[in-house]
């Protein structure tokens, strides 16, 4: 890496700062479907499924990020295939995320009364259409807050992909740093404004997309 | 599976051990620090003061946006920068993880001072209680009961968050697995060591963390039930 001036320094961050982005929107959407099926399988109590999810959710909740990454970069190889830093960090992330994203739209889920659920019966809806109809939007709608909360935290979550040198932001910084210790101050300050640059207009973003969704609640 | 390297584990379970010590005492400081320290930032974080309410509001954001990884980095490789002086990785990673957990805490109080019905404010000035009493003896005891769900669930986190510490080189337990896996590979590279001993890694903070989650979940009950 060769680093002579300042316009080489900003271009490293920049596409530092898209990996992160790539990793962190694939793992968002990922997550959310993971969360998704997750806490239908929790609501609709699928015998099997219910435990696995369970089990899935309370186990990526209670350990360190850091950790599961080690273990599927590090400690699977060994028993199953070698994956590259990208995929291995989407995989960690979406699993982690997945956990949080399940808990918030089951505690979205259970906000519908159990009324709703047995009209729907009455009038005859199929179990997807309940949950096409029913369900989902009013559940969605609930749980927005804390859907936004976990995709937040998982962008924040790319920078410890560094240990399994995924090369965002974090990681570049580290590499510059100990090759040029004389740029730290700049390189802290670039590190900074990028991950600004990404999480302010996302939070402001997110904002924006509550209140529009929750205007689809009922009731309260 | 030809060596699952448990016997290893076994071996250097002592230095292990001295490891997660280090993560615990970490926690434990940060987490008792931060208590302290969050209540006053919250009672400060409800003040009429603009200048000191924008400036909390800030630094809270700060800290909630930026990831405590990114912090540690700050500090570790910041500080020296810019003051000259040599930053200590336990001092720097007890440092950022206070901060951190003051301002989770500091929110979560003000939330509940802002929560209290207005008439606890007003009877207290009514009786006669100067500003110091007010909070002594009327609002704290009741946030403090209020705040011990989220203090536990804040533990958990900590635990979780700080073997990051182990990338400005403090010895945590990560960074002492890490040594023995490179042991172990040197004389035995076909060795399961790595799978093993993440797995085992993995399966301590789930043992450590999972009871603390659930005891958070059961206060939340028992505090909401008050």
């Amino acid at each position: 890496m060769e680093i002579n001036n300042t316009f080489n320094l900003v271009s490293i961050f920049v596409k530092a700062s898209l990996v992160t982005i790539e990793v962190a929107f694939l793992s968002i959407i990922i997550a959310f479907v993971i969360g998704l099926i997750c806490s239908l399988a929790i609501y609709f109590k699928m015998p099997v499924l219910k435990t696995i999810t369970y089990i899935y959710v309370e186990f990526f909740r209670n350990t360190p990020s850091l950790i599961q990454a080690y273990f599927v970069f590090y400690g699977l190889p060994k028993v199953f295939v070698k994956l590259d830093s990208f995929i291995c960090s989407v995989i960690v992330l979406s699993l982690l995320g997945g956990a949080y994203m399940c808990e918030a739209i089951y505690s979205g889920t259970k906000a519908i009364s159990k009324n709703q659920k047995e009209i729907a019966m009455a009038i005859g809806l199929s179990k997807f259409d309940t949950i096409r109809y029913l369900i989902l939007p009013q559940s969605i709608s609930i749980s927005i807050a804390a859907l936004n909360n976990n995709a937040i935290f998982l962008t924040k979550e790319v920078s410890t992909m560094k240990i399994i040198l995924l090369p965002e932001i974090v990681y570049q910084a580290f590499a510059i740093i100990s090759l040029r210790a004389d740029l730290t101050g700049p390189i802290i300050i670039i590190m900074i404004i990028s991950y600004l640059a990404i999480l302010i207009p996302m939070s402001y973003g997110f904002s924006i997309l509550e209140r529009k969704i929750r205007f689809a609640e009922f009731g309260n | 599976m030809q060596n699952l390297g448990i016997d290893y584990i076994i071996k250097a379970f002592p230095r292990l051990l001295d490891g997660f010590i280090v993560t615990i005492k970490l926690s434990i400081v940060s987490l008792i620090l931060s208590i302290v320290l969050g209540f006053i930032i919250g009672v400060l974080m409800t003040s009429k003061n603009k200048l000191i309410n924008i400036v909390l509001r800030i630094l809270l954001e700060a800290f909630r946006l930026i990831h405590p990884l990114i912090w540690l980095f700050v500090f570790f490789f910041g500080v020296p920068y810019v003051f000259n002086v040599q930053t200590d990785n336990m001092v720097v990673s007890i440092i950022v993880f206070t901060l951190w957990g003051t301002f989770e805490i500091g929110d979560l109080v003000r939330s509940y001072i802002k929560s209290l019905p207005k008439s606890q404010f007003e009877s207290s000035a009514a009786i006669g209680l100067t500003k110091t009493q007010m909070y002594m003896y009327v609002l704290l005891p009741q946030i403090i009961i209020r705040s011990i769900p989220a203090i536990v669930n804040l533990a958990t986190r900590l635990i979780k968050t700080t073997n990051l510490v182990f990338l400005i080189g403090v010895s945590e337990v990560l960074k002492v697995s890490q040594n023995i896996i490179q042991v172990v590979y040197y004389s035995n590279p076909n060795s399961y060591i790595t799978f093993t001993m993440y797995f085992i890694l993995l399966f301590v903070y789930f043992i450590i963390c999972y009871p603390l989650s659930l005891f958070s979940k059961y206060l939340e009950k028992r505090v909401s039930a008050l």
